[in-house]
């Protein structure tokens, strides 16, 4: 439970710049490998998979993890900025991201793929909602009664009739051990 | 003209033509030396230049099988062929220019292509219309927990109860994200139900807020109750709404009782 207790937020970042790197270096080798040996003449086929490899992979791994990188700080800043943590500040810092690192095109790219950045971020976080969604649907317990789970004791009975009317019952502040 | 960066040979052709560059005869030897061109008709920049397969170099991957590229000549008559660039090839051509066989894999091949469009952008839009519907609206999770949330941090009594900068979150997945709200949907007495519960941190301490909230009649949800529980020692309940009285599903709805 060491992470109920501790922060993500600034080792988040670390964590993500690598995940994206690994991530970047993986997939490109596949992409570049494959590539390479489309793009090669016959008989230096292999060849030149592997030197693809080794030319264009680093290269991907890089973008993505900057991209992981500003994403992430972005995502942190956020958090600390407007004391939420929601799929808000994810969809923002997808485009933040997506404009910081076209910044040296011009503000038409960066606005460009700042929109890109929302859509696709706001789309990964519809995913990953529906697919949180799938996997709670399989744990749902069925009761054979239809009823009415218990409110929570903490709350203590219900405000009824006139009581709430004295008491404010809509707002009060007990302790108890 | 850019002459570097060129990879494909068939594609260098078409920019030539495109443009209806007038070229040079030094220029057209250039290119033919590092293009492994053979002029038929050197020396006229004027005339038509042929290329076989076998002048096209051996390495490229784009085999043609015959090319005739036109340069503009100098009289400036327009002439429609230069446009056309690659005439053998039937993916160019206009349709009413094919045989009949050809008419039928264009058709075959375009709905083909087109059927791969709408399945595209009908799950894409499933898609959109699913994140509006568990992101942006308010009858969902998440727009309950961004409400709820509003109200914990604006609250004097939270804000007392855990030290000035509040922060609030969801349930911590394993990648360091807090973004998830646990939250249970069940239906009782026909009206739908919905429990959430999520996070609040303070500078001096934690809390629970939990929620219920359940759909009236107009499809939108009321609360049941909101509350917050500290989790120091002594544990503290700061309730912020409590409607039960009202909504409740019991049967002793309608009392007299006071809503937020």
């Amino acid at each position: 439970m060491d992470e109920y207790t501790r922060e993500p937020c600034p080792y988040r970042i670390v964590d993500d710049c690598g995940g994206a790197f690994s991530l970047g270096v993986i997939g490109g080798s596949i992409f570049h490998f494959i590539k390479g040996i489309k793009d090669s003449a016959k008989g230096s086929r292999l060849k030149g998979g592997f030197m693809s490899v080794t030319t264009n992979a680093p290269k991907t791994g890089g973008a993505f993890a900057q991209w992981g990188f500003t994403f992430s700080a972005t995502d942190c800043a956020l958090v600390a900025l407007r004391g939420k943590e929601d799929p808000w500040n994810a969809i923002i810092s997808g485009g933040v991201t997506g404009a910081v690192l076209s910044f040296r095109q011009g503000y038409t790219a960066m606005f460009g793929s700042a929109v890109i950045g929302c859509v696709l971020l706001a789309l990964i976080e519809g995913v990953s909602i529906a697919m949180t969604k799938m996997s709670a649907e399989q744990f749902k317990p069925v009761s054979p009664l239809e009823q009415m789970p218990e409110d929570p004791s903490q709350l203590g009975p219900a405000p009824a009739g006139f009581a709430s009317f004295f008491g404010g019952g809509s707002s009060t502040e007990k302790e108890f051990q | 003209m850019a002459m570097s960066g060129f990879r494909n040979y068939s594609r260098l052709r078409i920019c030539i033509c495109r443009q209806n560059v007038q070229l040079s005869d030094k220029t057209v030897s250039r290119l033919c030396a590092r293009f492994y061109i053979n002029v038929t008709a050197p020396g006229s920049h004027a005339s038509d230049i042929k290329l076989t397969s076998s002048a096209v170099n051996p390495c490229a991957k784009t085999s043609i099988t015959q090319t005739v590229v036109r340069f503009k000549s100098d009289s400036g008559q327009q002439d429609k062929r230069e446009r056309s660039v690659v005439e053998t090839d039937p993916e160019n051509r206009p349709f009413s220019e094919l045989s009949t066989a050809q008419k039928v894999g264009r058709v075959g091949k375009d709905s083909v292509l087109g059927l791969w469009i709408i399945l595209g952008l009908g799950a894409t839009g499933s898609l959109f219309y699913f994140v509006y519907r568990e992101l942006f609206s308010r009858e969902s999770p998440y727009g309950i927990y961004e409400e709820a949330m509003d109200i914990c941090l604006k609250d004097t009594r939270v804000q007392d109860a855990l030290g000035k900068p509040l922060k609030a979150h969801g349930e911590t997945s394993g990648r360091g994200r807090r973004r998830h709200i646990r939250h249970t949907i069940y239906e009782f007495q026909g009206y739908q139900h919905m429990r959430l519960q999520f996070y609040l941190k303070g500078k001096r301490e934690r809390a629970t807020a939990h929620v219920e909230v359940r759909k009236n009649d107009n499809n939108k949800y009321e609360y049941r109750y909101l509350f917050v529980e500290t989790e120091g020692f002594p544990r503290r309940v700061i309730t912020l709404k409590d409607n039960r009285a009202q909504l409740q599903t019991g049967g002793t709805a309608g009392t007299v009782g006071m809503s937020m």
